[in-house]
């Protein structure tokens, strides 16, 4: 099953052929460099200090583009550093970009502080309400070259045909109603040059939604690992940069304007098959792994159980990859084997992991009665 | 790792373009008009059976020459679809013919013809004979109907085309083996699950249709959620005739699906819409049953693939409206009195019982 080599090469957006192994070094001089195939341009990322926003504002800089984050401050500089950056690496493409302090639930100062400058371009991030978005698309959509929402392919409807294509029926009554209203607020915006992404579930090093995190608790305590369901539901995942690098490319390109975006690996993968590629990430023998399947209508319920629905979500990212001229570059075996390295196994060291299994054993109480 | 096929090196692909002029009088760009022609080798029974006629159609149509071989006595064979229908394709002005060796009737009937569609091969042995009439009658392309049959189980979906397949399969080795050609360029296509009207094999929606319209309950592998691949055929032959004489279809394989999956579930109930009947459904495991029971049409797993990459090289779209294409479907098993047939239903009994349903 883990069939993908480890090393991958990642053919740059540019006409320029440039080979880049999967740190992103160039072969000949050692420096990240990424050849933008657009003009440089200064560019707004709305918050930047998290996850998506942090890799995205790297690959920014990296591009050459000057980027501004703004957010409250709450992330110190050096928690922006992403795993395998040098500390010089990492300065010089910090020199590209600059702070705003501000929080964009208090509209008027954050108006008033991005009122103060031109901008080329809005990354919004981390909007969830046509209420947080329709400050910025109204101040600031007019007077920029393009603006790039963050959007999220759990606006699809369930119709029972898979995978989700962009021209697909949207779902009024789901949980991203608020993002939808955005989408369409853009739509409607016809002196805003627009693209919105659609990401399904993204993984990689930094994950605050403990997708991956939560196979690799029980793996590392080779505890038995319950699956609501019967295991075959199909789930797509994308990796953190390859969405920043997709993002990159939408920006400037006149082709990405008015157009949306499904983000996410070329492979989807079965919520089995999914556990056994974190088995395989954490150096563990997949076969060996114990996966117990329950009923999660007639179980103990708690939210936070199970990373996924127990439904079919996945996306067909043929789009971007024919528009935006972008692959991925990291498929599941390598970038579950990112995150589980740089990423779980630190926070393992420091004992930031939550070890609490007690819904576990819960269910497995449950199930045996 | 990247199967030999999936990836051609710069230098090998320069050498093929060489040793593979297209003829660019033949094709207008990005179009379905050709103007060269060609023989059809189809096979007689199966799923695949219809590829032979829906494409012989399309080019007649646009004025191409076809030469429509087909395996088999005609008496016999037009006796039931697509071959009935062949006379329609006869009026089109194209040549068809039935014998049991494609090379024996064909070595001197057809000269100067510049592409050959193989709907027929299942194996090495098989083609051997068909490449060397290729090879007399001076073809430039040799284009394969492969099957995504080839791609080895996996909890990873859609298969693409450079996923890894059961390479010792008769239908991988065959696709290798005409890829390995000297004397022209080939192209495979692997599809899934064909449907369309005058299809030889019918029971892809038959297995629903008949057990909805007599209000029984139909069985369906657990958990039912299984997501599969239904195209129509007139996708694949599209996606052949884009591929005709176009230099970017030379040496490659592409999958022929619509790209959109459907579960048995919800194929089921598009069913039972259709036929404006409630359905009753019911799950069995099928590792219990799989002796006993051999009559649900479709592999009990995941059965997926993607064609982005025929819509990137050759500029193919997909046609497929599952819910108007199996409303045809209906109202052909309809207009052939399949619903009033007696059937005995007693291998669903035995599962229902075995099953404790």
């Amino acid at each position: 099953m883990a069939f993908i080599s480890d090393a991958k090469t990642f053919r740059s957006n540019s006409r320029l052929w440039v080979f880049w192994k999967r740190n992103g070094r160039c072969h000949s001089c050692g420096l990240h460099i990424r050849m933008a195939s657009t003009q440089k341009l200064k560019v707004l990322v709305m918050g930047g200090t998290r996850f998506s926003g942090l890799y995205l504002a790297r690959e920014l800089a990296l591009s050459g583009h000057q980027v501004v984050l703004f957010n409250r401050g709450r992330v110190p500089m050096e928690n922006m550093k992403i795993r395998g950056e040098t500390e010089e690496q990492f300065q010089i493409r910090m020199s590209n970009t600059r702070w705003i302090k501000g929080d964009r639930t208090r509209v008027e100062e954050m108006m008033q502080l991005l009122g103060k400058e031109p901008w080329d371009a809005v990354f919004d991030n981390n909007g969830r309400e046509l209420s947080d978005s329709k400050p910025l698309i109204d101040g600031l959509g007019h007077s920029i070259q393009h603006y790039i929402y963050m959007s999220s392919a759990g606006v699809y409807k369930d119709t029972g045909l898979f995978p989700h294509v962009e021209g697909d029926v949207t779902d009024p009554q789901s949980r991203h109603k608020g993002k939808l209203d955005t989408e369409d607020y853009l739509r409607q915006k016809s002196d805003v040059p627009f693209t919105c992404i659609r990401p399904t579930y993204i993984y990689g090093p930094r994950n605050y939604n403990p997708v991956e995190e939560w196979f690799f608790q029980r793996i590392d305590q080779d505890r038995p690992i319950p699956i609501p369901g019967h295991g075959l539901h199909i789930t797509g995942l994308g990796h953190v940069e390859d969405l920043a690098k997709a993002m990159v490319l939408a920006l400037g390109n006149p082709q990405a304007i008015s157009q949306t975006y499904n983000i996410q690996g070329r492979h989807s993968v079965t919520f089995d098959g999914f556990a056994k590629l974190c088995a395989i990430a954490a150096g563990k023998d997949p076969n060996k792994l114990k996966l117990v399947h329950y009923d999660p209508k007639k179980a103990p319920k708690d939210k936070k159980m199970f990373p996924f629905r127990p439904n079919h979500f996945f996306c067909s990212c043929a789009k971007a990859e024919r528009e935006l001229n972008w692959k991925e570059s990291w498929d599941l075996v390598a970038g579950l084997r990112d995150s589980y390295e740089n990423d779980f196994l630190e926070k393992k060291k420091r004992n930031a992991i939550s070890m609490d299994f007690s819904m576990d054993d819960q269910i497995l109480e449950w199930i045996k009665v | 790792m990247l199967s030999s096929h999936a990836f051609i090196p710069n230098t090998l692909f320069v050498t093929q373009f060489k040793k593979f002029p297209i003829q660019t009088k033949s094709r207008k760009l990005d179009s379905l008009q050709l103007t060269c022609s060609g023989i059809v080798l189809n096979t007689k029974s199966g799923g695949h059976a219809f590829v032979g006629y829906y494409l012989s159609r399309s080019l007649q149509k646009q004025g191409v020459k076809v030469t429509l071989w087909n395996e088999g006595f005609e008496e016999e064979l037009q006796r039931s679809q697509p071959f009935s229908y062949y006379p329609e394709l006869q009026s089109l002005g194209a040549d068809i013919l039935f014998s049991n060796s494609a090379i024996d009737t064909l070595k001197d009937r057809v000269k100067n013809c510049d592409w050959i569609v193989d709907n027929f091969s299942k194996s090495v042995e098989t083609a051997k004979p068909l490449v060397e009439l290729a090879m007399q009658v001076g073809v430039r392309q040799y284009l394969f109907i492969s099957s995504a049959g080839i791609y080895k189980a996996s909890s990873m979906i859609p298969h693409l085309e450079d996923d890894p397949i059961n390479s010792h399969s008769p239908i991988s080795e065959t696709e290798q083996f005409l890829l390995s050609q000297n004397s022209f360029a080939a192209t495979c296509f692997r599809p899934i699950y064909l449907v369309g009207l005058k299809s030889a094999k019918t029971s892809y929606t038959d297995y629903f249709f008949d057990r909805i319209v007599r209000g029984q309950k139909v069985p369906i592998p657990y958990p039912g959620e299984q997501l599969v691949s239904l195209s129509h055929v007139e996708d694949l032959v599209r996606m052949i005739i884009l591929s005709i004489d176009n230099s970017k279809a030379f040496q490659q394989i592409f999958n022929a699906t619509s790209g959109k999956f459907i579960t048995f579930e919800a194929l089921a109930k598009l069913c039972s819409q259709v036929c404006s009947k409630p359905l009753h459904m019911f799950c069995y495991d099928a590792d219990l049953s799989s002796e006993t029971f051999s009559l649900f049409p479709f592999r009990n797993r995941h059965f997926t693939a993607d064609p982005r990459k025929a819509q990137q090289l050759l500029n193919w779209n997909s046609s497929t409206n599952l819910a108007e294409n199996i409303a045809e479907m209906f109202a052909e098993y309809l207009s052939q009195q399949k619903d009033k047939r007696n059937i005995s239903f007693h291998e669903d009994q035995q599962l229902k019982e075995i099953q404790r349903v």
